[in-house]
């Protein structure tokens, strides 16, 4: 048998019932503000709460570094192209320089594709 | 009409219903029915768990705790049931002697019920006991003493 409280933390601080559990062992990091739930169970209580709102944050800024980073590097391919073209350089070695450029921006924006659709159907 | 203290919470357990009206006229109390058992009225109240710094009846809880009964509360927060004034108390606050007199195999409390804390001639303080209270005598029978 257990008992079951709405609670909140707030560095590492359980609050429930409108007072502070000190006993209350924190099951996440317990530093940012989150609602959850105190679990007493005989001498233990134990806070749960939700992580997927801080999972959404970084996988938004993952995705976000990520679309940078595979614009820089069409960026760069195109610039290059730009430069090699104008200094006279070879098509087929101008190519196989910019081939692995565009590869690299290929892979990033497929893994922040990915991180998308995970976003997408977080539990 | 078995009535059982525990780490100083009563309960009482009729074989008959006439026997909690019998015992509420006769005391002039109030009985109240959880599961299967009946206890006063402030101790139906009772939850199963506290939280250190919460009311915990008419005291705050010291501890964070949650147990299967309210009297495995009681015994974490060290809480007794002072029958006399309806209302938890310390343990600690419980300066009462009882002495009570061996009769064919039974013990029996000068009081009817003993109050939860007292302490016997040897100095142990009773938390918990039980007995066969017969209504027509008004007296208790206690076959156990418990010092926990």
């Amino acid at each position: 048998m257990s008992k079951t409280l709405r609670a909140t933390c707030e560095a590492n601080v359980v609050t429930a019932e409108s007072v502070t559990v000190p006993a209350a062992r924190v099951l996440s990091m317990g530093i940012g503000e989150s609602e959850g739930i105190l679990v007493i169970d005989e001498e233990r209580a134990d806070y749960f709460t939700s992580n997927a709102s801080d999972l959404d944050e970084s996988l938004e800024a993952m995705i976000d570094a990520l679309g940078s980073a595979a614009s820089g590097l069409s960026a760069a391919s195109s610039a290059l192209s730009t430069v090699g073209t104008t200094a006279g350089v070879n098509p087929i070695v101008l190519a196989a320089l910019l081939v692995p450029i565009s590869a690299a921006a290929s892979s990033v924006e497929s893994a922040a594709d990915t991180l998308s659709e995970i976003k997408a159907r977080l539990k | 009409m078995r009535i059982v203290c525990r780490h100083g919470h009563i309960a009482f357990y009729p074989r008959y219903a006439v026997e909690i009206s019998q015992f509420v006229e006769y005391w002039g109390v109030s009985l109240i029915r959880v599961d299967d058992y009946f206890t006063f009225a402030p101790l139906a109240e009772l939850d199963r768990f506290s939280l250190a710094g919460l009311a915990y009846g008419n005291l705050t809880a010291n501890t964070t705790y949650e147990g299967r009964n309210p009297w495995d509360v009681m015994r974490e927060n060290e809480f007794v049931y002072h029958i006399g004034s309806s209302v938890l108390l310390p343990k600690s606050s419980i300066a009462i002697q009882v002495d009570p007199t061996l009769s064919s195999g039974f013990w029996v409390p000068a009081t009817t019920l003993v109050q939860p804390g007292s302490r016997n001639r040897a100095g142990n303080q009773i938390l918990s006991y039980s007995g066969e209270y017969n209504n027509h005598f008004a007296e208790l029978k206690v076959s156990e003493y418990s010092y926990e």
